[in-house]
Order: C-alpha cells, then structure tokens, then sequence
C-alpha cells in the first residue's frame, strides 16, 4: 500500500520570496489582464456574428458560420500554409544561422564584442525599414547581378524573399541567446572529455547541444510564436501577393479593409488557438530535452 | 512557474492581434447630416464665435507637397480667424488609413475632416459620421460636371468636398525619343513599335510598377471605364457585386487585358513585377526606361525628383478608339465632415474657405489639377493641358457609374490583375492565370469570394 505523502512545506522564507516574485509579474499581468485579455474574451462573441464595418452597430448572431466557412475556405487554408511555411523555413534558418554565429564568436575579445554588436544591429531596425532595404537589395542588387527577376516579385519564391529578411533580422537576437547557454556551459565538462580522448564533434554533439537545450527552447518557441503572427513583413514588400496573404494579414484584411469584422474575428480566434496550441507542445517538447547543468 | 511564464508570454504576443477587433459598442449613430450652409443664421453667428477651436484632420497625403499645401491653406485660415487651429494626422493609405479611421470613430474619438471619396466610406455614411453636403452652395457654386460630383456622392447626395482630380497615362522621356527620332504614338500599333525602337535602341521600353496594385489597375481603365461608360453599362460594378452579371459580361475587361498585355509585350525589365512607385520613378528618371505609364498624382513626384535636364511629357495611351482617345476622370483628393465631430461646422467654414479661396494655391503647393479648373501664374503647361481636356468635355468620369467597387472588390480586381501581370513579365502562371481568359476566371472567382463573405 503506497503511503500518502503531504506536500512539501514551503518554509516562512520560500512564501516571501514567492510573494515577492509574484508582486513583480502583478504590474505586467493587469496591464495584460486590461488592455489584452478583457478585450480579447470581449471579442470573442463577435466572432459568432456577421457584423460588416467596426463602425456599425449592426449585427446579427450567426451560429459557427463564420468558423464552418473559414475552416473549408480554399483562401483562409491558404494563408494558414503560407504562415506556416514561412514560419517553418524562418524558425529554422534564423536558429540555424544564430547558432553558427553564436559558436563563431561566443568567446570574448574585442573582435567578438564588435561582431556581436553589428550582428545584432538588424534586430534594432524596424521590420518595415528593413523590408523596404531589402526590396533595394533584391532589385538593385540581386537583379542587377544576375539578370534574375526579385524574389518579391516572382510567384513561388516571394516567401523565400521573407524568410531570408526575417532571418536576416532575427538571427542576432537567437544568436545572443546561444551564446548565452554556450557561455554556461561548464568548461569542466570539455577539459573531461578532451581527457577521454572525445573530439571537437563529440564534444559539440554530446556536450554543447545537450546544454544548450534551454536556449533552443526560448528561441524556437519566441521564433515560432512571432512566425505565425508575422504581420508587417508581408504588408511592407507583398501585399498584393497571393503569397503575401498570411493568416494575420487575412485577419486585417477582413476586418478593416474588407467590412468583415466577424469574419475576421473568428480567423484571429482560430490563428490564436492554432499558436496557443503549437506554442504550448513546442515548449513541452523541448523542456523535456533540457538537462540539468 | 517556467510553464506559466512561457504562456503568459505567448498570450501577451498572440492575443493582441486579436484584441484589435474587439471593442466596445460603437458609439449611437443617431446624429443630424444635414447640411449647415443651408442652415439657420444663428448657427452661423455660433461658428463665428471666439472660442479656440482644434479642427482634426486625418488623411492619407503622405507626399510632402500635398500636406504641405494643405498645412499652407490651413494657415491662411488660421490667420483669417485666428481662434482655429488644426491637428493632422496621415497614414499611408494602402495599409492604415481606413483602420485608423474606423478605429478612432468606433473608439468616440472623432476627426472633424476626414479625407476620402464617399463612395468607399459607405459605412461611415450609413452610421451618420459623414455630413450630408447635398446643395451647400460654394460646392454648387463651383459648377462641377454629374461625374465629378458623382465621385463624392452616395445615394443621389453629396457627401465630400471635392478638390482635385486625377487621370493616368503615359509620361515618356523627350530625350529620348528625339535620340531615337521616335514620335509620341497616336495608335496602339504605333505605340508597340515605340516599345520595340527603344528596346532596340539600348533603353528599356516601360519602367512598370507592379507590385502596386495601383499600378495593375489603372493599366486597364482607359478601357474599362471609357467603353463600359460609351456603351451605357453605369452599372458594371454594381452588378458585378451584386452578383448579376459576371466578368465575362462585359468584353471590356478582356479587351483591357489583351491590350495590356500587348503593351507589356517581351519588354518588360527584371524589376517590372517587385518595383513600387518610388523605384519606377527612378528607373524612369535616370534615363533606363523610356515610358511610365502613371497617374498625375505622380506629377509633383517627379518634377521633385527629377534633374533639371531631364525633360518629359505626357500622353494618353492609345486605344484605338474611333472617337479618339479619351481621358479618364477621378476626383482625387475629396474631404467630408464628420457631423459627430465637436466643432463640424467649423470645419466646414474651412472646407468652404479651402474651395473658394484657396485651389490656386493648393495647385501651386501640389501641382495637381484642380476640379474648379483653377490656374495661376506658377500653373505649368502639363497641368494646363490636362485642364484643357477636362475642360472640352473629352473625358469619362469614374463618377458615372452608379457606384464604385468597394475596397475588398478592388483589391479582389487588383489580385487578379497583378497576377496577369506577373504571367505577362515572368511568363509564370500564378493563380492559375496565363491568359486573358484565365485572368477573367481567376477574377469571378474572387468576386465570388467576396459575394459569399458578405453573405454570410
């Protein structure tokens, strides 16, 4: 017979300490709970309605039609599989790339510092400048050197066009991530392996990777999360584009541009569920990965 | 604690996109829109009263010059009656304009002036934010054709002041052609041999903008609009959103295309698909290309941009029309009042002193066309001449037509006709479209979309 054991006691210490913790988060969690969270359950009862324009009072109740149609409409699915697409090609390369910069250049010297501050740089400029440098590059650039038509503006290449503006963009941000994690890592645990006889892509495999687990889990649930969202980058350099229609694009379009704030409202629920959903299994996922240091 | 973290985090990201949507109640839509010129005289003494009065002003002039004129005019008013002071805000009108619009409107925060065309604010008229103008006298005054005040009207009233107005041809490089000995074409076929001269001769024919859906559209219009006009179809959008009539109906469209697409030809450049306005203006002004076909809004654009040497002119694309060619029409710049607004008929005093007093100036500030017709000294002999053709009568007006497409129309419209265009340039079927035909297909099959949505 398994005995019930009580939970552990959290000493008089520990419950300051926790209610300190938590007097922090409380600042951020109102300013949530009020601009965020209320609007958005507001929201919610709209998404079951037909209502037009934002600026009309006129609406009917209209059952799940909203979600029925959306859910087998060839354009909304569409845009789902080009934010995914994008998403997927976006997280990977922008990891990719941070990982490699942050493994070139994790340790400190004055080059180093430099390096990271100017790889960095791109995270600081807007997306929209920097989709709009980008459409230069292509065009003055990538065009003028080889003959070749701007990804922006050629159908199958135009989220490849993104994906490397995004990564461009992002990969400083993921690269100083790991470069934390690498930064903690034990050097005892090289200087043991280098001892048993372990090479440099052993010691990367079974060392560094394993440690550095918690930093793909910040980055690729981040990465994923601003992925799906994507919003400005296909509004500054596709918007006429068939494959500029990602889902939040979708969810603007209905809503302002289009006068069908219910429709749209129950795209952005179903875009929220769909993050909610990816966000929460990714990070499972990984922490499970993690290793204690 | 790290699990809740984490979702806290993902909420605070995902959910303020949705949060975006929803609001409170629009505010009650219960408020007058009739017209104050042809009001009481006691309202008038109350507007003439001294207390300082903020008139807000959004719109989506983002070129210097067009808010600077406007700023220029509001100044004069300012010192006319100097307890009026303005506040303006401009968004890009392609991404935010409307969004902020509606959103301020649904929030209560209300801008006395508010830039548009009627015709596409249809929400905001039927929700009581935009004064019926319908018989103020200076707009009466000003002696405007049916299709100029259609293009500000929405159900048989008027419902904006209109200011200037715009039409799109082709603006070609007079260095150029006289290098090549090139004439300006006066027929289609002529214009294609311009195309293959100066590709022959080491320029590029066309320095295109497609990626703006501007572009794509105003491309077709010149037939479109003039023979839907000439053979009495004034309802051709209306019924193409009603869903009773198709695209196919009307052999406006496919013949709009094939001529495009002959004008596109083999010449068009790598950038022809990604290029915006901006790049095309500088492809076109360094002398790479030898034509641009653009709107006049252009025009201050140019003369802004371009070296003092650089010398142009301007034609209309030739159709083939045996009436000739005629020029399209489209008040551009167009301002309605929000009756809800704190001090409306301020600003309505403004737009009265805009319109009377004021269109020399603005032309000079934006080098546009006024709708009045209003010259002055500094008027160049390009806006003359677009005044002259408005002026004999040999225009069709976007005005005609009962009523406008609706934004998810045009940008429907404008999908399937940049994706023609992409065919046209790349050779790449987007869309299923690589043809005329297929582009019409394509382009029913998105009107059907939007007839379903608005059914739902």
């Amino acid at each position: 017979m398994v005995k019930k054991m009580n939970p552990p006691r959290l000493s008089r210490q520990s419950t300051r300490i926790h209610r300190g913790n938590l007097l922090f988060l409380l600042p951020t969690v109102v300013l949530f709970t009020i601009v965020v969270l209320i609007p958005f359950i507001q929201g919610i009862p709209y998404s079951f309605t037909n209502w037009k324009s934002i600026v009309s009072v006129d609406r009917e109740f209209n059952g799940l039609n909203n979600y029925k149609y959306l859910l087998t409409n060839k354009y909304f699915l569409e845009s789902l599989g080009v934010t995914f697409k994008y998403t997927i090609l976006y997280m990977l390369s922008a990891n990719i790339m941070g990982l490699i910069l942050a493994l070139m250049i994790h340790r400190s010297s004055w080059f180093n510092n430099i390096a990271r501050t100017v790889l960095f740089l791109p995270f600081t400029v807007s997306v929209t400048a920097g989709a709009i440098v980008w459409s230069y590059v292509y065009t003055d650039v990538y065009t003028y050197l080889t003959g070749l038509v701007s990804p922006l503006g050629m159908p199958g290449q135009i989220v490849y066009g993104m994906v490397i503006i995004g990564a461009w963009r992002d990969m400083g941000y993921t690269m100083l991530i790991y470069i934390a994690g690498l930064q903690a890592v034990p050097q005892d645990y090289y200087e043991a392996a280098t001892v048993d006889g372990a090479s440099k892509w052993q010691q990367f495999w079974r060392i560094t990777i394993p440690n550095i687990v918690p930093a793909f889990t910040t980055n690729i649930t981040l990465l994923l999360a601003w992925g799906l969202r994507t919003f400005d980058l296909p509004m500054a350099v596709a918007r006429n584009a068939r494959e500029g229609q990602f889902t939040a694009v979708y969810v603007y379009d209905s809503i302002f541009s289009n006068n069908k704030a219910g429709l749209g409202q129950a795209a952005a629920i179903i875009l929220t569920v769909i993050l909610l959903i990816l966000t929460q299994g990714v990070t499972r996922f990984l922490r499970r990965l993690e290793v204690e240091a | 604690m790290k699990r809740l973290s984490a979702l806290l985090l993902a909420l605070v990201m995902l959910f303020t996109m949705v949060a975006c949507a929803s609001d409170e109640e629009a505010p009650a839509t219960e408020a007058a829109t009739e017209a104050p010129a042809t009001e009481a005289t006691a309202q008038e003494e109350e507007v003439l009263s001294d207390e300082p009065v903020v008139i807000h002003t959004i719109h989506y002039m983002v070129e210097g010059n067009k808010s600077a004129g406007l700023e220029a005019i509001q100044n004069a008013f300012t010192e006319k009656y100097p307890n009026v002071t303005f506040e303006n805000s401009a968004y890009s009108q392609g991404t935010d304009y409307f969004a902020q619009l509606s959103t301020a409107i649904a929030s209560g925060d209300m801008p006395e002036i508010m830039m548009g065309n009627p015709g596409l604010y249809t929400d905001l008229i039927d929700g009581g934010y935009v004064m019926d103008l319908t018989g103020n006298e200076v707009i009466e005054s000003l002696g405007l054709t049916q299709a100029d005040m259609g293009d500000v009207s929405y159900n048989g009233k008027w419902y904006a002041f209109p200011v200037d107005f715009k039409t799109w041809g082709v603006y070609y490089n007079k260095t150029i052609f006289a290098e090549l000995g090139l004439e300006v074409p006066t027929t289609h076929a002529e214009l294609l041999e311009v195309c293959q001269a100066l590709e022959d001769g080491g320029y590029d024919a066309w320095a295109q903008w497609y990626s703006d859906g501007a572009s794509v559209d105003i491309e077709m219009r010149p037939i479109v609009w003039t023979k839907a006009i000439q053979n009495g179809d004034n309802d051709m959008f209306e019924k193409l959103m009603n869903n009773e009539a198709k695209v196919a109906d009307y052999p406006y469209f496919a013949e709009g295309l094939q001529l495009w697409g002959e004008r596109i030809g083999d010449w068009a450049r790598a950038d022809a698909t990604s290029n915006d306005q901006s790049a095309a203006n500088e492809v076109f002004l360094s002398g790479q290309a030898g034509m641009l076909y653009q709107g006049t809004w252009n025009y201050g654009s140019l003369e802004g941009l371009k070296s003092e040497d650089f010398d142009y002119g301007f034609f209309l694309v030739p159709t083939d029309d045996a009436e000739g060619e005629v020029m399209n029409v489209q008040v551009d710049q167009a301002f309605m009042v929000n009756p809800q607004a704190e001090n409306a008929e301020w600003a309505v005093k403004f737009m009265e002193f805009f319109l009377s007093e004021c269109m020399g100036m603005w032309s000079d500030y934006t080098m546009q066309p006024c709708i009045t017709g209003a010259t002055t000294e500094n008027t160049t002999d390009f806006l003359k001449s677009i005044l002259d053709v408005k002026a004999s009568g040999n225009s069709v007006g976007y005005g005609e037509f009962t009523v406008p497409f609706t934004s998810a129309y045009t940008a429907a419209y404008r999908k399937a006709l940049t994706a023609y265009a992409v065919y046209c340039c790349t050779g790449v079927t987007t869309d299923g479209v690589n043809s005329v035909e297929t582009c019409i297909e394509y382009m029913q099959e998105l009107f059907d979309e939007e007839y379903a949505q608005a059914n739902l």
